[in-house]
């Protein structure tokens, strides 16, 4: 029977989803009872734990949680030297393409599941702490209703989300590269791992604000989202400028590629057991 | 045909491989055997691209390898590789999913010769019973070469008879190769048709296990207590 080039991607894919499978579940556990914990708090009439904390508390459960995503990615390289599975990858007639395109599908995943599920939690507890008028009340930035404000802007924020996805994926993939190189060497290859990702995003952050430099962006084209405000008056918030926009997601797009197919011309080529 | 022309192998400072020069006849069973150390497990590796010469080549059928050729070569590796969620079923499908040359039937069938189940927990069963599925997985395939590397090792004797069983039970002899590393050198005499005698990373002595056995009139296990110096580096 015919193997096709999709279902051993789909095989790769669901693999690295079941490595992480465990670990999600333990993160959304422990973000839960952490949302759990601070309504407890909050109904307590000696809390000192108020309304404010709480939302402090709860942007910290759900950045924590993409954190943890983004450190996991690490050891989701390095765990398959660690734990012998390279001997089952290594072998198999693909590439290391296909292997670091699970991977990064893998972590996207994991980040889209944990981030919303975490999100959901916050917006639920905060809902029975506070109620709904005033958990909407914090996301009415304009005298309108909240979806309105978003239908309204479903353009700009797809583009927000489009724009945060290629700048995780770009750093993921120096995650792999650095992990790769780091796994090349048999003693150090932490501390070597960690040096590589410094000075890979050292080394990405210089060309890119030299390259900024010698461009002119259009401060007024907007990447924005617009609305009436309180008084009636339309309002926009400008996030940045078009082509301010374009230049992010293209350099991103372009270093996150680079590193893909370097992370992936060093496992076909250089990897060893 | 597998060739290995000049290869040296080196990890750091120590020489795994030291310019080796071998052919392992297609369609036939070929034992490399020799003490810790001796270079076994790094020739399977060679071959099955886990690593790559420091200086030499291995060529496969008269090629490099490459993603084609590891299609036709499956490989059984000494330590346990299973990731820590798989069943046998698991494991099944993700290796199936590679390979063309997959038979559903005999995997069937090697799964009740081996007593095994394909609900059980890879990581929950005995070392026997792993040393199993890891056999269970390469003789289900029809792969043109069989790379075993200590398939048995730290295996009773029962299993290790099951798994010498398994080895010659559907042997497409002339059309499949098997190349095997071990110690057990009495259990698989009987198997080999050839054989490679490692020694620090050289070969110390090669060739077809009948003749050799003619020619100096002992088994291969005195013949191998001859090439190691009555056996003292075992």
């Amino acid at each position: 029977m015919e193997r096709t080039f999709k279902q051993q991607i789909w095989m790769l894919y669901k693999k690295d989803v079941m490595n992480l499978r465990t670990e999600s579940l333990l993160l959304l556990a422990f973000a839960a009872g952490l949302n759990v914990y601070a309504y407890i708090q909050i109904l307590r009439a000696e809390s000192t734990l108020n309304a404010a904390g709480y939302g402090v508390l709860s942007s910290m459960i759900v950045f924590g949680a993409l954190f943890w995503v983004f450190i996991r990615s690490f050891s989701l390289v390095s765990s398959e030297w660690k734990d012998h599975t390279l001997h089952m990858i290594m072998p198999l007639p693909i590439g290391g393409k296909s292997i670091f395109f699970s991977k990064l599908m893998a972590l996207f995943t994991q980040i889209l599941v944990v981030g919303t599920i975490t999100v959901i939690f916050a917006l639920g507890s905060a809902t029975l702490i506070l109620g709904l008028d005033e958990v909407t009340s914090f996301f009415r930035i304009f005298n309108i209703a909240s979806e309105e404000l978003i239908l309204g802007n479903i353009g700009e924020i797809i583009k927000m989300i489009i724009f945060a996805f290629v700048n995780f994926g770009q750093l993921l993939v120096i995650v792999f590269f650095s992990s790769v190189v780091g796994r090349m060497f048999k003693k150090l290859s932490g501390p070597i791992t960690f040096v590589v990702f410094i000075l890979s995003n050292f080394v990405i952050s210089r060309i890119t604000i030299l390259i900024a430099r010698s461009v002119t962006f259009d401060s007024q084209a907007g990447f924005s989202i617009s609305g009436d405000n309180v008084t009636g008056m339309e309002t926009t918030i400008n996030f940045m400028s078009t082509p301010e926009y374009l230049f992010g997601v293209f350099y991103a797009l372009a270093f996150g590629v680079l590193f893909f197919f370097a992370t992936t011309y060093l496992y076909d080529r250089k990897v060893e057991l | 045909m597998i060739a290995f022309k000049d290869v040296t192998k080196k990890f750091g400072k120590t020489v795994a491989l030291d310019d080796v020069n071998l052919e392992i006849k297609k369609g036939m069973i070929t034992g490399l055997l020799g003490p810790n150390g001796s270079g076994k497990s790094t020739m399977i590796k060679l071959i099955s691209d886990l690593n790559k010469p420091t200086k030499g080549e291995v060529l496969i059928n008269g090629g490099e390898i490459s993603q084609e050729i590891k299609k036709h070569i499956s490989y059984l590796p000494e330590i346990d590789h299973f990731y820590p969620w798989m069943k046998i079923r698991d494991a099944k499908n993700f290796v199936k999913t590679f390979y063309e040359d997959w038979d559903e039937d005999r995997y069937q069938e090697l799964l009740d010769f081996l007593e095994l189940e394909e609900s059980m927990m890879i990581k929950k069963i005995s070392k026997g019973q792993r040393a199993k599925t890891k056999l269970l997985l390469s003789f289900s395939r029809r792969a043109e070469i069989i790379l075993l590397d200590e398939p048995l090792s730290g295996i009773d004797i029962f299993t290790r008879e099951k798994i010498i069983e398994t080895m010659i039970k559907d042997y497409r002899g002339g059309e499949q190769t098997i190349v095997i590393t071990t110690h057990e050198i009495k259990e698989i005499e009987h198997v080999i048709d050839e054989t490679v005698f490692l020694n620090k990373g050289a070969v110390a002595l090669a060739g077809n296990v009948e003749e050799l056995r003619e020619q100096q009139q002992r088994s291969l296990v005195e013949i191998m207590k001859e090439v190691y110096g009555n056996g003292k580096d075992f």
